[in-house]
């Protein structure tokens, strides 16, 4: 019931926000949209989460490096690795590679106007991942071996914006096989979905391309356990900056407004930077 | 022999022009971020064709110069819009004329390419003209649907030369349906 009221009020902020410019850069979720064809997009990204654990308090990091390569108009890959602290039990808190992945989105469909468009795409993605299973929360970012597949639908519509994903995750940890006849402590399958909106707080109106611009968005992201009961819905506020229509910063907190999930911690912060080298990819792809 | 008849059909039909291409606007749709717009600008820019590019944010639309003594190809403007992952909403050409006669459905010659002007009454163009392609691909969806119950030409319909009249049968040829303003 508690969920319900918060999805009002999320959609009452985002319909609120119609009369301004949006933005569909999303920090921690993904537009139906791709990175153009022959371009390359560099990112790193930090999550920083307070772990608590046997007693002890402390920061876990995950430092993220990906590439997002625009095979073709509608068709992107992004080959990704993590490193972290996390899943390390104290005082072993050294920074190790965690996890590769290659995530791959097709963007089916993409109607256009001024202004305006819809569009609609498939993604899937795999993770090798070096952690043990510790928690409720199954995610893509490489907490676990894992494949994710899903849609994406985004709108643009009278400068409003707004999308949604829709993702099955299945972790592929070894320990999913084993002949073991007693409980199982976690669950292998996942059903993410996430709800985002942006606006454009500055420029009011553009001037060039070396203008800086000012973006806030706002992300719901939330997940349910399927073949074990686990649920939680989280309100993600962030902010990007744009530099010279080719750089972002974005910095971002992320908290659990609802739900019930063993986790590791409920709220951390983000912070990434994007860099873009549009049309580089010269020899013709086949 | 109906090749052969084409091509005198052709040449009797078909205007070779007195007329250039100086420059074009291009409005893009599907976006609103100056990111977006870099991306269409940076793959316009990389024609050979292109020589600079203006862009006005504010509107989508980007103001194109051509090189001197170069081929235009509207088709590769349109595929470098879309590889930036955006559509083309209007593409007008500015065109500069002298004694180029148009009539309806009369291609006229500029370069390699035939510009099949439609919707028009026979004239004499002197000086500076628009020319808008009305193509799929170069229009948004609600101007298409407008110009595909006004234009009722096979050659428009199917968008395959081979449809359209007036035109060697030669796939090497390439047709654009323009209206002028």
């Amino acid at each position: 019931m508690r969920i319900n009221k918060i999805y009002i009020i999320i959609f009452f902020i985002v319909f609120n926000c119609y009369e301004v410019v949006a933005q569909e850069l999303y920090v921690l979720n993904e537009p139906a949209s791709n990175v153009p064809a022959k371009s390359l997009n560099v990112k790193y990204g930090g999550k920083f989460v307070r772990e608590s654990y046997d007693g002890h308090q402390h920061w876990g990091t995950r430092h993220m490096l990906e590439s997002s390569i625009g095979l073709s108009k509608s068709f992107m890959i992004r080959p990704s690795a993590t490193f972290s602290n996390m899943y390390k039990i104290y005082p072993d808190r050294q920074l190790n590679f965690e996890s590769m992945g290659l995530y791959a989105k097709w963007r089916w469909l993409s109607i256009d106007d001024i202004h305006k468009h819809f569009r609609a795409a498939f993604f899937v993605k795999g993770i090798y991942s070096t952690n043990d299973l510790l928690y409720d929360e199954l995610t893509g970012e490489g907490d676990q071996s894992a494949i994710q597949a899903g849609l994406i639908f985004t709108q643009l519509v009278n400068k409003l914006a707004v999308s949604s994903t829709l993702a099955w995750n299945e972790v592929m940890d070894g320990e999913r096989w084993l002949k073991y006849a007693g409980p199982r402590n976690f669950g292998y399958r996942s059903f993410n979905y996430a709800f985002s909106a942006g606006y454009l707080v500055y420029p009011k109106k553009y001037s060039s391309y070396g203008q800086t611009n000012f973006n806030v968005y706002l992300e719901v992201i939330g997940s349910n356990g399927i073949d074990r009961q686990y649920n939680f819905l989280d309100l993600a506020p962030a902010v990007q900056f744009i530099f010279n229509s080719s750089s972002k910063l974005n910095l971002g907190y992320r908290f659990q407004l609802a739900g019930k999930a063993f986790r590791m911690a409920e709220s951390g912060f983000n912070v990434s930077f994007e860099q873009s080298f549009l049309n580089v990819i010269n020899r013709k792809l086949k | 022999m109906k090749m052969i008849f084409l091509c005198c059909l052709s040449m009797f039909y078909c205007i070779v022009g007195n007329s250039q291409i100086t420059g074009a606007t291009l409005q893009a749709s599907g976006l609103t971020c100056a990111l977006c717009a870099k991306s269409i600008y940076t793959n316009l820019t990389s024609l050979s064709f292109v020589e600079s590019v203006d862009t006005d944010l504010n509107a989508s639309s980007f103001l194109i110069s051509f090189r001197k003594n170069q081929e235009i190809v509207p088709g590769l403007l349109k595929k470098k819009v879309e590889d930036a992952g955006f559509s083309v909403s209007k593409l007008a050409f500015d065109i500069d004329a002298s004694n180029q006669t148009v009539n309806h459905d009369v291609p006229v010659k500029i370069g390699q390419t035939f510009y099949h002007v439609v919707n028009i009454k026979s004239k004499v163009l002197n000086g500076p003209s628009k020319w808008q392609v009305i193509d799929k691909g170069f229009v948004g969806p609600k101007e298409l649907k407008k110009w595909m119950s006004t234009v009722k030409d096979n050659c428009y319909q199917s968008a395959e030369i081979s449809d359209c009249p007036n035109i060697e049968n030669n796939t090497s040829f390439i047709t654009y349906h323009v209206i002028i303003k």
